[in-house]
């Protein structure tokens, strides 16, 4: 009895003490802080995108869309160091099991793509931007494939400026 | 031993003024048959101390540690073989470990999204719009990357077209 009941007890301590994804540890670090900006759009909020009424043209999007269960976005414009934080983000998150995927030099711009595969799945899609004040972090989660990010680059065109004129119509 | 000497000795031993070879003498005398009668009440204490006299033993060393180790139980390795103990240790330390793995992935399941996260849009027509828009971006600068990545492929291409001509 006392066994299974110590038992009992590691098990719950577990989900006390168990470590939260790094993400959302590197978001608690600047969530709040003075010019930093966080979106979050949660898989209760994707569950209620899966239920507007879909476009025809738009089914690769919405696709899409049914794999993700949640974004966030951490940004800041005015960052004294940029390149600093773009690094440690780098650094966390390659410590944490994600692999580079690609990186893009645009001028002083540095953008990072990086994935977190289990197997064939990707679970976390992160896109990072350094420039020299600015700083974001994007990430999606849900049940990515590679096919999928492909998908991501060919499917949005100009076609999407339309859309998105036409949604922000409606209100 | 004298009478008179018996009890000079006595008054030494009572004061305790008296020598080991002293008491030794008093006890030899108390041993015997015959003692006065005014020493009689002594008597029995010095024949006690007779008895805890030490005296040779008839048995040797070897065999009364032998009797000894029989009756006090041995302390060795508190009981338990050393294969025994490292067993028990590595036992204890895979249940350790499997529970730890196991706390883990039932943690997951049992609290799935943990953290109480607030959604920035109440309305899920933003919400797309906002995903449409980071999806685009994305798009954007994968595309970048891919076209850097093509042109790169593209100046290989005419590096090996170039050698070839060379040769």
């Amino acid at each position: 009895m006392k066994l299974f009941a110590t038992f009992i007890l590691v098990i719950a301590a577990q989900a006390v003490f168990a470590q939260e994804d790094v993400v959302t540890r590197f978001f608690n670090q600047y969530e709040g802080k003075d010019h930093f900006t966080t979106i979050y759009i949660t898989s209760k909020m994707f569950s209620m995108i899966a239920q507007i009424p879909e476009d025809e043209n738009e089914s690769d999007f919405m696709n899409l869309v049914r794999r993700l269960n949640g974004i966030r976005v951490l940004s800041s414009d005015s960052i004294t160091d940029a390149s600093a934080m773009y690094n440690k983000a780098i650094g966390m998150l390659d410590k944490n099991g994600f692999d580079d995927l690609m990186i893009v030099r645009d001028g002083t711009e540095n953008i990072k793509f990086m994935v977190l595969e289990k197997g064939e799945v990707i679970s976390d899609f992160v896109m990072l931007i350094g420039d020299i004040n600015r700083f974001t972090l994007i990430s999606l989660t849900g049940d990515l494939r590679l096919k999928d990010i492909s998908k991501i680059s060919k499917t949005m065109d100009i076609k999407g400026f339309d859309k998105l004129d036409k949604v922000q119509d409606k209100h | 031993m004298e009478y008179s000497e018996i009890k000079i000795l006595l008054e030494k031993y009572w004061n305790c003024n008296s020598t080991l070879e002293e008491e030794q003498i008093l006890r030899d005398f108390f041993d015997r048959e015959t003692i006065p009668d005014d020493l009689l009440p002594y008597a029995s204490l010095f024949r006690f101390y007779k008895t805890l006299e030490v005296r040779e033993s008839s048995l040797s060393l070897d065999t009364l540690q032998k009797i000894g180790k029989g009756m006090r139980p041995d302390p060795g390795h508190g009981n338990l073989p050393v294969w025994k103990i490292i067993y028990r240790a590595a036992a204890i330390l895979l249940i350790g470990i499997s529970v730890f793995m196991t706390g883990k992935y039932i943690h997951h399941s049992i609290l799935p999204g943990k953290k109480m996260v607030k959604d920035t849009y109440s309305d899920p027509h933003k919400a797309l719009a906002e995903t449409r828009g980071l999806l685009m971006m994305i798009s954007t600068e994968l595309n970048k990357g891919e076209a850097q990545a093509s042109r790169i492929s593209e100046f290989h291409k005419a590096e090996s077209i170039l050698k070839n001509e060379k040769n």
